[in-house]
């Protein structure tokens, strides 16, 4: 299409962004409802600390129900995927009909799971939609910047996400190689300083991860 | 026949600094029959962009935008005009007047003005000026010229309730009354001799030609009188309008002068 | 037919595109799905060929009369329509006196809505030459539909609707001053949001909010991100005349683009539909309109208004009284399915109340026979039962007056209602225009 806003920048930015935190707590969120079902309470303070977002659940249940579906909770799963999808539905004519067919699903797939005794199963759903969503905006947009907007902003996402959680040093390494390849490739405004730092803390030793967390989120200008 | 020199100066100080500033201001006098515009000068502080057009009234208007913060927007006009060359300005036909005809906002008649219409209307058919300078006679007795009793929101039917007003309210009252009488009038801002501010009055249709009354100072429009713009009424002869993003007070003012040049 | 069992598949694709529309309940804001049912409207292509005719040449009319209207006036010169039906509308707009829109057309996306009778006439109901809304519903319906039941459309030879998107490129092609073509949505919150997005998809143009637009020296500029500024030479505006512009209409709009209007003019960008156009498409014009066919056009009218009386002229009034109760009195400045009542409902004081208020104001009101219209069959829970429906058709005019091959049928699901509209609860249907 040629031109762009600085508004639809901004949006397909952070639709990148919350389509990683969405698929990446998902899964974590998965593995320790996966544990929780016979050690039952406790475990989710830990789980809140690792993701650095406060823990005011009053129980077990309370977490189970509250971090993956309270549309009241801003860390919940369910507000980080309404971000994806407030993002989106606003990007329709950049991204293409059936792009934003993909978050709208996994929007009702949660809904869904919300109503439902066995929510892993539409947890799997939602998973394959994002997943979806990742490949069409591969296959389907023609757009080169439009393309690459959103892939740095599912990058940045989980370099953050990763330094919070502490992740090996080959997969944060392989992260923020991918990073420096398509950042320049997009009309983001961003420091060239944070890219280079990043690239120097992967290479020590002893990975600094709370600042490895500072700098990426200070990427963009 | 005189020839008029005018000053007009807007200034709109603001409370704190404002940008994305677009404005339009409509205080451009054009050359017509009754007046001939010798000189004119039009100075707009700050400004990005100036642009020129007419509205849909055929008056001239400035439009523009400033980008830049600022606290202080003023307007800074004057000329040469000279007056008196007609008594009326000739336009095209009735048919096509008819939107100076429907009652506005401002004019639409309510009890206090149904029943003035009846009192002052004529006995028998008269001609557009008669009834309308009758009108205007009519109205010395029966409103008061108290400034500041009135702002720009007030309607015709408002003032009239109240007894007293200014000189947009005894140009709305007299527009209501020459409409309900099925006159075509319009509704004209400009500057006069001895105001300190702009000056407001109307012009009614009669035979193919536009009048000038100035129902304010219970005349006809004459030598003393410079025009800027004309419309249905008040709101459309606005002389600056402006949208800007910063969250500021504003206050504005007006000074107006206009005096007879010496001979050369 | 297979394509109705096929309802539910149908409605689920829909929804999977997001197909709503924006309604908002206590003051928030909700989105909702359209139902649609399967069933098509099927017009066979002789009839249509008759309905094109006559909405080609009540739109090419609706366009001559508004370039009159806020031109040279002729209509008014000649008495074919009395001025005050003009200047006391509330569609009227003295701002644009003097303008003669690119291309000099004014009603560019007309929406037409119309009623089949059971005497098997087509009655025009209202014309909406402002923003109509709608065409991108059956537009992706049938998309779906072809989807689920290809079987259906191998059998059955339906005209494509699906060129919509082309057809409107087209218009705004032709009418645009030079430079990008966009769509101009008030944003996410209007109960449209996903025909505007949707339409610029399929046309490939930019979505803008008034916040990406700029007027400087005459020109109307879309601000890129990177600061440069492109020029902007046509905009399908989907935003109501009076948010517009802050400049010249509603100073309080924060949506509007300050002096888009004075750009447009001076005739340096298309604005599509033209702003004023609400004078030609007032309920009280619209008894005028097979006047304006007469009179600009020296034709005879071929599609039909519902009987319709102006108690504005005695002989109408009279007619209205003496026939009160077979009739539907419309309040000329409602829209959207309000102030319609009918006058055998109404008890023996509320009839007072309303003829005294009819005879204080006869400029107010119209008064229309009530048409007996042909129900059409929609499935509810697998039954087949009748409902009221209408029809939107969409005229598109640009160098040339074309009607597209579909519309929007709309219809009630309340049994006892007459009212359409689907701000009120309604469903629609795809429109099958027969390739013979």
């Amino acid at each position: 299409m040629g031109v762009k806003s600085i508004e639809n920048m901004d949006r397909l930015y952070w639709l990148g962004r919350y389509s990683e935190r969405v698929y990446t707590t998902l899964k974590l969120y998965g593995q320790k409802f996966d544990s929780m079902i016979e050690e039952g309470a406790g475990g989710y303070d830990e789980f809140c600390r690792s993701l650095d977002i406060p823990n005011h659940y009053v129980s077990a249940e309370d977490f189970r129900r509250k971090y993956p579906f309270s549309p009241d909770d801003p860390n919940s799963i369910y507000s980080n995927l309404i971000r994806a999808y407030d993002n989106a539905i606003e990007l329709r004519e950049e991204i293409g009909s059936d792009t934003l067919a993909y978050i709208q699903m996994a929007v009702y797939e949660l809904n869904k799971a919300a109503a439902s005794q066995a929510p892993m199963i539409e947890f799997q759903a939602i998973l394959d939609d994002i997943l979806a969503f990742w490949g069409i905006v591969d296959d389907m947009i023609e757009d080169e910047f439009t393309r690459n907007i959103i892939k740095v902003g599912k990058r940045v996402e989980r370099i953050d996400l990763y330094g919070r959680l502490r992740v090996d040093r080959v997969s944060m390494t392989r992260e923020v190689r991918r990073l420096t390849g398509r950042i320049q490739r997009t009309g983001l405004r961003y420091r060239l300083q944070v890219i280079d730092n990043l690239n120097e803390m992967v290479s020590q030793p002893q990975l600094d991860y709370p600042a490895i967390v500072r700098e990426i989120e200070s990427i963009l200008l | 026949m005189k020839t008029l020199r005018f000053c007009y100066d807007l200034k709109i100080e603001f409370s704190s600094p404002v940008t994305h500033h677009s404005f339009t201001v409509k205080c451009v006098a054009r050359s017509d029959e009754r007046q001939q515009v010798l000189q004119q000068e039009i100075r707009i502080l700050p400004k990005e962009y100036l642009s020129e057009n007419q509205d849909a009234f055929g008056n001239c208007y400035i439009f523009g935008r400033t980008d830049t913060e600022h606290t202080l927007f003023s307007v800074a006009a004057s000329g040469v005009v000279r007056t008196g060359l007609a008594d009326s300005t000739a336009e095209g036909d009735t048919y096509r007047q008819g939107v100076y005809l429907a009652q506005t906002a401002y004019t639409k008649p309510g009890p206090a003005l149904g029943k003035l219409f009846e009192d002052l209307r004529g006995p028998g058919p008269e001609d557009a000026l008669k009834a309308g300078r009758r009108y205007m006679e009519g109205l010395r007795s029966r409103f008061a010229y108290v400034s500041g009793s009135t702002d720009i929101t007030t309607t015709a039917e408002e003032a009239l309730t109240q007894g007293r007003g200014v000189c947009q309210d005894y140009s709305h009252i007299l527009l209501s009354l020459c409409r309900q009488a099925g006159i075509p009038c319009r509704y004209v801002v400009g500057m006069l001799i001895g105001e300190g501010a702009s000056h407001a009055w109307v012009e009614v249709f009669h035979e193919g030609r536009w009048y000038g009354l100035d129902p304010t100072n219970n005349t006809d429009v004459c030598e003393d009188h410079i025009k800027l713009s004309h419309g249905r009424d008040y709101s459309d002869c606005l002389l600056n309008q402006g949208v800007f993003t910063g969250f500021a007070g504003q206050k504005q003012s007006v000074s107006v002068q206009v005096w007879e040049k010496e001979p050369e | 037919m297979e394509l109705f069992e096929r309802t539910e598949v149908v409605n689920a694709l829909l929804a999977r595109y997001g197909v709503k529309f924006g309604i908002y309940k206590n003051n928030t804001f909700h989105e909702q799905l359209f139902p649609f049912d399967a069933i098509p409207r099927v017009i066979d292509a002789h009839e249509f060929a008759y309905l094109e005719r006559g909405l080609k040449q009540r739109v090419d009319a609706l366009n001559l009369f508004l370039l009159d209207i806020y031109n040279k006036k002729h209509i008014l010169r000649d008495k074919v329509i009395p001025e005050e039906f003009i200047y006391a509308s509330s569609g009227y707009l003295a701002q644009c006196e003097g303008v003669t829109p690119p291309g000099s057309v004014y009603s560019h996306i007309s929406g037409i809505d119309l009623v089949l009778g059971k005497d098997g006439e087509w009655y025009i109901l209202e014309d909406n030459l402002r923003v109509p809304s709608g065409a991108s519903y059956p537009m992706i319906a049938r998309e779906l539909c072809r989807r689920s039941s290809p079987r259906t459309f191998q059998a059955v030879s339906v005209a494509d609707n699906r060129s919509y998107a082309d057809l409107l490129k087209q218009v705004l092609d032709h009418v645009n001053t030079g430079g990008l073509t966009v769509v101009f949505t008030p944003g996410r919150y209007n109960a449209a949001y996903f025909e505007h997005s949707y339409l610029a998809e399929k046309m490939r143009v930019p979505l803008v909010t008034g916040s990406d637009l700029e007027v400087e020296n005459d020109h109307l500029y879309f601000k890129d991100y990177s600061g440069r500024k492109e020029q902007v030479g046509a905009v399908y505006r989907r935003i109501s005349d009076d948010f517009l512009d802050p400049m010249t209409f509603r100073p309080e709009s924060l949506i509007g683009v300050p002096h888009i209007f004075d750009v447009y003019r001076k005739g340096n960008v298309a604005l599509v539909n033209a702003p004023g156009n609400g004078v030609a498409d007032d309920k009280g014009i619209y008894y005028f309109v097979p006047k304006m066919i007469e009179y600009y056009l020296k034709q005879e009218p071929i599609l039909h208004n519902a009987p319709t009386y102006l108690p504005y002229y005695e002989k109408d009034m009279r007619y209205v009284l003496e026939h009160f109760d077979s009739l539907v009195l419309k309040d000329v400045a409602e829209a959207g399915g309000y102030g319609v009542v009918f006058g055998n409902s109404m008890s023996a004081s509320q009839k007072e109340d309303f003829i005294r208020l009819l005879k204080s104001e006869p400029r107010r009101f119209i008064a229309q026979e009530v048409i007996d219209f042909c129900d059409l069959p929609i499935l509810e829970k697998g039954e087949k039962v009748e409902r009221k429906a209408d029809l939107r058709a969409f005229v598109l005019s640009g160098a040339e007056t074309v009607v597209w091959k579909s519309g929007l049928t709309r219809f009630s699901r309340n049994p006892d209602s007459f009212i359409v509209n689907s701000s009120q609860g309604g469903g629609f249907k795809d429109t099958w225009v027969l390739n013979q």
